[in-house]
Parts: structure tokens; C-alpha cells; sequence
């Protein structure tokens, strides 16, 4: 068997020799371990290493997609010319292509290493990662009469892609990524069993936060006992920084430019122009080390930028591949955000018990239940979890109820950002506030 | 003598002495139990965009997973190469959950081999592979033709067929085995209208197990007519004012409440753990007698049918409330085992890459004696609920949701104006004690459902018209 790069390129040979001038090839090899400890013993071992190889055929404006993972090279020859077989039946869309080669990232030697991958993944012992687990679960007392089940899942991940097409491009990476999960679960009013969770995740062993991983998930499951409604009406809207990223990714979706070229986006025809509040800047830090999520090429193998998504409430950029570029018209920016960055411009230093007590009357939301986004409207509603806060001081946890409103108007009114954001996870958010937000409960 | 299917032991390149072979190290540390799960499976997929049938897809996805059971520990590893060294590596992988353990027990040689070549709840008559994408083209320009011209203000139409192939083979450290063939395939059509300034979208599908037959004109005549009907809905609805009220969910895909607030919570590895707001309500009183509720695998060609669960036990009908009593969870083997309870053959996973877990198949309530009419009547302020998008639950608490595409307002026991994107959130037991009525219109619904719990599985999920009050309404002022 051939393994990764070769892997790919030959690949490409096999596509190229049997007729097919326009190709792209992608190979992905991931390793996982994860490790389940409940009740401070070992639930789950489990071990994954899976490969994928991905095809990308652009046959004279005929266009498929195909994977596979028997990657022998009598497989792999039966698979390309079943693959080519199908694409010949396709009709013809002018717009399928390779991206135009001056969009690659074609390397430099000012790039740096943006530090993705750490090589002491493969010397951390199973009995090491276990004992994480076993630690973490420990921080809580399970002679604790209250305390129904804890569990800690410690797991890591590793992968090596390579992506090639018949422009020539060639472009490596490798990802490493270690987590560990808490959630406890508690006796509560009327058999239920309130549940808190905690994760943390890092791209270095060295870097991962192992501690009081549990304890957190111990305490956000206590502070939702006793949870209830409280009437519907308008209040300030205060949401955690974990939870951030719900009412981010509408945005970033609408931006996409397969959803503008559909018209199924609440954002067509909003590039240059103020939409949302002065407040709301986001910046993609495509280039930040030590960060999931950072990359110098997409997975076309355009190159990436850091940029403004969205400043000062203007909308700045549309996310567009190789393939909407042609059908919009429009020049290819990138498929996708790499790591958005909610700024704080303000500069100054406020985190969320800093915002709970400046705040007269709101609702603290740290937990959503389900709900969803009309795409080609922006209208919302979601479930919630979270507080009420009264005069800057949290007076109860609430549940059941939702907000309901539209992604917008909702940003229009954002009026606090924090700069709170969290070390670990792809996407850098901070605690927000917005005014004025509608709430169903009683 | 018992053999096992020789086509299927060719396709995985494997011997029933290598498979005995590779239990005894999966149970060579001290395990209680092993399986082995063997799986290929091929996709297709083919797409319509802008008038165009512009992609197409064909995916292969292959390999074996071991996993190996101590109590109720388990260890679990695959391959993607069935080599008997890789098959060996992935058995004394998931072999280390036993650890330490000293005593080491034999594999039973096979004695049960379940085999559904003649008796399949999804017998095909024309397989998948044995057609061109030339017919799947033809469907897709037919459904991209007639919704154009059912409605001018019709600006764009996705539509997407895929289908594909599971070949599964079973052996476990008892004795059992199984090969199964499952089929699948969905069509997927979405709209995008203008009328005047105002843009909205629709989506619709349909996915059963089968073969090619069950395409019919009245298939995609159905779809088409329920994408533009719900799409032109939009245009005259509204965010209505929220608030707790009652509600009434139409037949059909209202099944969501069931999977999301009293499936999960059903499914016995919550319930083992002591995790579920129902862990200690088994043979209680849980809702009114009119209500019974049940998760069935048997309906032929469904998309959450089985023939047998992915541990080799017979997927059949299970009662999990019947008259208003909680009579059973939905077991795996590690549930049933800690239950010692029949497994009721609901140990489901996404591939052999997933070790199983308890899993809804087809979840529905049955019929009962009122009209959907009466139930709208009896409601002064509320809203009528038949057009969901996904839903979600919180299992300790009982807390689920439901986001709504569509419905309309009762006011005074009549529907009236028509309402839009809303999320409607309850609590389990409290809503199953709020049912106030179930009527006599059972529908199945056949849409493209999957359940995302650890893993994606399929499922469907049926219910007649119900009432229920005092859920919270999402809304605006």
C-alpha cells in the first residue's frame, strides 16, 4: 500500500492517464483514542484510525465528488473509473472548475509554523490519559448523597491531510487536538436529574487545562436546581461565552456563497453596507498559532487572510470558493472562516460577574435547547437555560423558556462585549449583551 | 451444520475459523463478551442546481469493528483493512477494557444464524447499482420542470436523490450471527419563492428502505405539491406572540414530540446510569390511559425499519407506554443484561465504526378516539402545530424542544391566522400528563429523519393529532 503524499499523487496519475485533465485530490488519516471513566471507573476505551480519500473530478465542466477508503491500487483503479463513468452522465456546468492559480497559497518563508500539531501525541501512555480521566472525576465527592452519575471522557485526536490537483498544487498539514469532558448529573426537584457540563481542549498536551474540569461540571449542574420560568416580556439578553457561537454561526452561514447565490440568505446584497450595531466586529485570525481552527490554505487550496468579516457593524467580506466566484460573479474570497474573533474595540477589561453586576435586570443564558434559524430571513427562536439577574445579582436559574426574534435586529441591539474569550476552541468569543430581546415563559 | 452466507464471508475476505479466531483475542484478557461487526457500504448521490444536474457522488466506506464487553464496560476498536493482522490488532485493542481479569472464556461456536434473503422487511426488487444516473436525472429535471411551473414566484430549486447500500455481517462470542442487506434512499427537493420583497424557503423529503420501486409519480407528485404549498404558507405567516398555551400538533410529523420528550428518555442507558427524569418510573403511571406509545422497526419499507438490531437480536414491536403505563425502555444488550429483561433489539449503530447503543427506530402513539376538530375546538387561545424542522431534548431535567415551521393560531376553537419559525419548549413527564386528548388519524411520517444521539441514525416517527397544554410558545411582542 502507498501511504500519504505518493498516496495522492498517484492518485492524480490515475485520474490524468485515463483521460481527466482537471482533478482535485484529497487525503485525510486520522488516529483517535478515548478514554470514558464514570463513577471513577473505566465505562469506554475506544480506537479509531480511519483514512479517506477524496476525489474531486472537473471533466470538461462535468463535475463529481467521490471517497473511498480502500486504498489499494486495484481498488483505487476500479474506484477512479467508476467514478469517471458517472461523471460523464453529468450535464455540463460551466462553472465547475479549479480555482484560478493565482488564489493558491504557494508558500513563503515569512510563513511561519502556526504550531498545529504537537509530536508528543503519540508518547502519552493510555494509562496516562485514563488517569486524567480518573483525576478529574476525583475532584468531585461521590459519597455526595446528591450526585447521581460524574463522568470524564479524555480523548485525542490526530490527522494528516494532504490535498493535490492537476494546477499543481500540493498542500500538507497535520492537526492534533486533546480534550477532556466533565458532566455530572444531580438529584433534583421532582426526579430530575439536573446535568452540568465542562470541556476543555487545547492543541498541546502541555497547554490542556486539566484541572477542574469536573468540579466545573459539578457546579453548573448545582446552580440548576430549583430552576423555573419567568414571564414573557423583553429583558436584556446576557450570554455566556461558551455559548456565543450559537448566535454567531447564522451569521457566518448567510455569508456563505452558496446560500447568497441561492437567495437563502437573510445578508443577499449587504456586502459594503451597515447592518448590524457599531459594535459587532468580526475578525477571521485565519493566522493565529496554537488556535484550531488557523491554516494558510482552504481545502481548494486558496490562501487565507486575516481579515474583517464583519466591522463596525459593516459587512466585509462573502465567503466565495472557486465555484460560486463564477456563478455570483465575484471574486473567490475564501469557502469558509477559519477562526472568527469577536473584538472587543473598546479595550477595556470586562468579563461577565464584571457585566452581571453593572446590570439592572436581565437574563444570563449559558445554555441552549434546540431551536433554529430561518435562513433566507434570519427570524429565530430558540431554548434556553440560564439566570435571572436583578439588580446585578443573579437571583435564580431559569428553564424552559425561549427567545424569539430575528438575527438582525438582535445584533443591531448588541451592547456589551467582553473580553472574556476562552483559550481553547476554534472560535475566540467573548460574553456579549444585547438589549431588548424577547422572552416566552409564563 | 450452521454456515454463515459464504457471499458475505468473500465480501469481507474472511473465514468462520478466522472469525473464531479473532473472538478468542478479543476474550483473550478476560472479557465477558466479544462481537464482531462487518460492514460495506456504497452512496450515491446526485444533485440539481440552477437547472442543471450538476453533481454527482459515489462513495465506498469499509472495515470491521470489534468490541469487546466486561459488565458493563466496553472496549471497542476497527479497521478499515480486513487483514487478519489488522482484524487481530482491533480485537486485543477493545480487549484491554478487561484488563487484570483472570479468568478467560471461549467463544461458543456459531449455532444461530439469522439470514433475511427471503423474509427482508426491505426486499428489492430493482437494487440501485443496477440503474444509470441517466434515470435519477430524469426525476430530478421532472421535479425542477413542475415546480417552476406551479408558481411564478419560484426563483430557485435544489433537489437531490440518494441511495444507498449496507452490507452487514455479525458474529458474536454466543454463537449468533447475522447478514443483512439495507438499503436506503431519500429525495430531497428545496425552494426558494420571492413574492414581492419578501423571500422565504421550503424544504421537503422523503426516504424509505427499498429498492427502486418505490418511486412512483405520486411519490414525487407529493413532494412537489408540499414544497410549494409550504413554501407559499410562509408568505402570509408570521412570528406570533409567545407565551405558555396549548397546543394542538397535527398528525403525522407532531411524532417529533415523542422521539424528542419520551423516546430519549426511554432509551436504557440513561436509565441504567440514572441519568433519564423517567429512571425510576418503569411499571408506573405516566400519562392518561388513552395514551400508548411504541417504537416499531417492522413496517415494511419504513426508514427506521430493521430485520435484526446490530447486536443479532430481532428488531420487533415494543410497547414503551402502553395505557398511560411505562412498560418497557429500549434496550441494548449491556441494558438488558443490567435489566435482566429480553433485549428488545434496539442496540443500533451509525457503522462499524460506533460501538451500539439503545436507539429509536420508528416511534409513534396510537390512535384514540377523538377528531382533530374537537381537539382545535377545545382550545380558546393556542396554536396548531404540523411542520417541524428538529427538536432536542435535555434528559435529566425533561426538558424538550420542537422548532416550528409552520402553523397557525386557534383563537376560540378556530384556526386563524397562519405562524412561522417559532421554537416550542416543555417538560417530558409534565406535557405526557398535559396531553388532553389524542384523536383517531395516525399518519407515519416519511421524511428524511435522523437522530443524532452520539451517533447518526435513521429513524421515523408517527402520531395521530393531539392536544396538549400549557407548553411555552416561542414568540414576538
Amino acid at each position: 500500500m502507498i501511504n500519504n503524499k505518493d498516496l495522492v499523487l498517484k492518485s492524480l496519475d490515475i485520474i490524468s492517464s485515463k483521460g481527466c485533465k482537471n482533478a482535485r485530490v484529497t487525503l485525510s488519516q486520522g488516529k483517535q483514542t478515548l478514554f470514558s471513566v464514570r463513577d471513577l471507573k473505566l465505562d469506554r476505551l475506544q480506537n479509531s484510525e480511519s483514512t479517506s480519500l477524496y476525489i474531486q473530478l472537473y471533466n470538461n465542466g462535468k463535475y463529481g465528488a467521490f471517497s473511498t477508503n480502500k486504498t489499494s491500487l486495484i481498488d483505487l483503479d476500479n474506484f477512479i473509473d467508476k467514478a469517471l463513468s458517472i461523471t460523464k452522465l453529468i450535464n455540463t456546468d460551466e462553472c465547475r472548475d479549479l480555482p484560478h492559480i493565482d488564489s493558491y497559497y504557494k508558500g513563503d518563508k515569512t510563513y511561519e509554523d502556526l504550531c498545529q500539531y504537537d509530536n508528543s501525541i503519540d508518547s502519552i501512555s493510555n494509562e496516562e490519559k485514563i488517569e486524567n480521566a480518573i483525576n478529574s472525576c476525583s475532584e468531585v465527592d461521590l459519597s455526595n448523597s446528591i450526585i447521581t452519575s460524574i463522568n470524564c471522557d479524555f480523548s485525542d485526536y490526530k490527522e494528516y491531510s494532504c490535498i493535490a490537483d492537476t494546477n499543481g498544487f500540493i498542500g500538507e498539514s497535520k492537526i492534533s487536538n486533546f480534550f477532556i469532558n466533565g458532566e455530572c448529573s444531580i438529584k433534583g426537584e421532582n426526579d430530575s436529574r439536573p446535568e452540568g457540563w465542562w470541556s476543555e481542549s487545547s492543541i498541546f498536551y502541555t497547554d490542556l487545562k486539566k484541572e477542574g474540569v469536573c468540579t466545573k461540571a459539578y457546579e453548573r449542574a448545582l446552580s440548576r436546581l430549583n430552576s423555573r420560568k419567568v414571564k414573557s416580556k423583553k429583558y436584556n439578553l446576557i450570554i455566556e461565552n461558551i455559548v456565543v457561537s450559537r448566535l454567531i454561526a447564522p451569521i457566518l452561514s448567510a455569508l456563505n456563497g452558496g446560500s447568497i447565490q441561492q437567495n437563502n440568505s437573510f445578508l443577499i446584497d449587504s456586502l459594503g453596507k451597515k447592518i448590524f450595531s457599531d459594535k459587532l466586529n468580526i475578525f477571521d485570525s485565519a493566522h493565529q498559532k496554537r488556535r484550531s481552527g488557523s491554516r494558510y490554505f482552504d481545502s481548494e487550496g486558496v490562501k487565507t487572510t486575516e481579515r474583517y468579516i464583519i466591522e463596525n457593524g459593516i459587512v466585509n467580506l462573502f465567503f466565495i470558493n472557486s465555484y460560486f466566484s463564477k456563478k455570483l460573479n465575484m471574486p473567490i474570497t475564501i469557502e469558509s472562516s477559519s477562526v472568527p474573533t469577536l473584538e472587543w474595540k473598546s479595550g477595556l477589561s470586562l468579563d461577565l460577574p464584571i457585566l452581571i453586576s453593572q446590570t439592572d435586570e436581565a437574563i444570563l443564558v449559558n445554555g441552549f435547547n434546540g431551536g433554529n434559524v430561518n435562513s433566507t430571513t434570519g427570524d429565530f427562536s430558540f431554548g434556553i437555560n440560564g439566570f435571572y439577574v436583578r439588580n446585578g445579582i443573579i437571583k435564580h436559574p431559569i428553564n424552559e423558556m425561549n427567545i424569539t426574534g430575528n438575527i438582525i435586529e438582535l445584533w443591531s441591539n448588541l451592547e456589551m462585549v467582553c473580553s472574556d474569550f476562552r483559550e481553547s476552541g476554534k472560535w475566540i468569543l467573548p460574553s456579549v449583551m444585547f438589549g431588548g430581546v424577547n422572552f416566552n415563559g409564563l | 451444520m450452521n454456515s454463515i452466507d459464504i457471499s458475505y464471508l468473500n465480501l469481507f475476505g474472511v473465514s468462520e475459523k478466522q472469525i473464531n479466531s479473532i473472538l478468542k483475542s478479543a476474550l483473550s484478557k478476560g472479557g465477558d463478551y466479544a462481537d464482531l461487526y462487518f460492514e460495506s457500504s456504497s452512496s450515491n448521490e446526485i444533485s440539481l442546481r440552477d437547472k442543471i444536474v450538476s453533481s454527482a457522488g459515489y462513495h465506498v466506506d469499509y472495515g470491521m469493528g470489534v468490541r469487546v464487553l466486561k459488565g458493563d464496560q466496553t472496549g471497542y476498536a476497527y479497521t478499515e483493512e480486513t487483514t487478519l493482522e489488522n482484524m487481530q490488532n482491533a480485537a486485543l485493542t477493545a480487549s484491554s477494557i478487561a484488563i487484570n481479569s483472570k479468568t478467560v472464556i471461549e467463544p461458543v461456536n456459531i449455532n444461530k444464524i439469522h439470514s433475511f434473503k427471503k423474509n427482508s422487511r426491505y426486499s428489492q426488487i430493482v437494487t440501485w447499482d443496477s440503474i444509470s444516473v441517466n434515470y435519477k436525472k430524469i426525476i430530478l429535471s421532472k421535479i425542477d420542470e413542475q415546480i417552476f411551473l406551479a408558481d411564478s414566484r419560484v426563483v430557485k430549486v435544489i433537489a437531490r436523490i440518494s441511495d444507498s447500500e449496507s452490507k452487514v455481517l455479525f458474529v458474536n462470542s454466543d454463537g449468533v450471527s447475522f447478514s443483512d442487506c439495507r438499503p436506503m434512499f431519500s429525495i430531497a427537493v428545496s425552494v426558494i419563492m420571492k413574492d414581492g420583497s419578501r423571500t422565504e424557503n421550503a424544504s421537503v423529503s422523503r426516504s424509505f428502505r427499498g429498492g427502486v420501486e418505490l418511486i412512483s409519480d405520486n411519490l414525487i407528485d407529493s413532494i412537489i405539491n408540499e414544497v410549494i404549498t409550504k413554501c407559499s404558507f410562509l408568505f402570509k405567516a408570521t412570528q406570533p406572540k409567545g407565551g405558555q398555551m396549548s397546543v394542538v400538533m397535527g398528525s403525522g410529523s407532531s411524532g417529533i414530540l415523542l422521539h424528542e420528550a419520551i423516546g430519549h428518555a426511554f432509551e436504557a442507558d440513561f436509565n441504567r446510569i440514572n441519568t433519564s427524569i423517567f429512571s425510576d418510573k418503569l411499571g408506573k403511571k405516566i400519562c392518561p390511559d388513552y395514551i400508548t406509545v411504541v417504537d416499531d422497526p417492522t413496517i415494511p419499507y419504513n426508514r427506521g425499519s430493521l430485520n435484526i438490531d446490530d447486536e443479532g437480536n430481532i428488531a420487533k414491536k415494543t410497547y414503551m407506554v402502553k395505557d398511560g403505563i411505562l412498560t418497557s425502555y429500549l434496550h441494548d444488550k449491556i441494558s438488558s443484561d443490567f435489566y435482566k429483561t429480553e433485549p428488545t433489539g434496539n442496540g443500533r449503530r451509525e457503522s462499524f465504526r460506533h460501538m451500539p447503543l439503545p436507539r429509536m427506530t420508528t416511534t409513534y402513539m396510537e390512535d384514540s378516539n377523538c377528531k382533530e376538530e374537537d381537539l382545535i375546538k377545545e382550545v380558546k387561545k393556542g396554536v396548531y402545530v404540523d411542520n417541524f424542522s428538529n427538536g432536542q431534548v435535555q434528559i435529566g431535567v425533561g426538558d424538550f424542544t420542537f422548532y416550528v415551521k409552520s402553523g397557525f393560531l386557534i383563537e376560540n376553537g378556530k384556526l386563524t391566522k397562519p405562524i412561522k419559525d417559532i421554537n416550542i419548549i416543555g417538560n417530558g413527564p409534565q406535557a405526557l400528563s398535559d396531553i388532553l386528548g389524542v384523536a383517531n388519524n395516525l399518519k407515519i411520517d416519511n421524511s428524511t429523519w435522523t437522530c443524532g444521539k452520539e451517533q447518526y441514525c435513521a429513524v421515523s416517527c408517527g402520531m395521530p393529532s393531539i392536544l396538549v397544554n400549557n407548553l411555552i410558545v416561542g414568540g414576538v411582542e
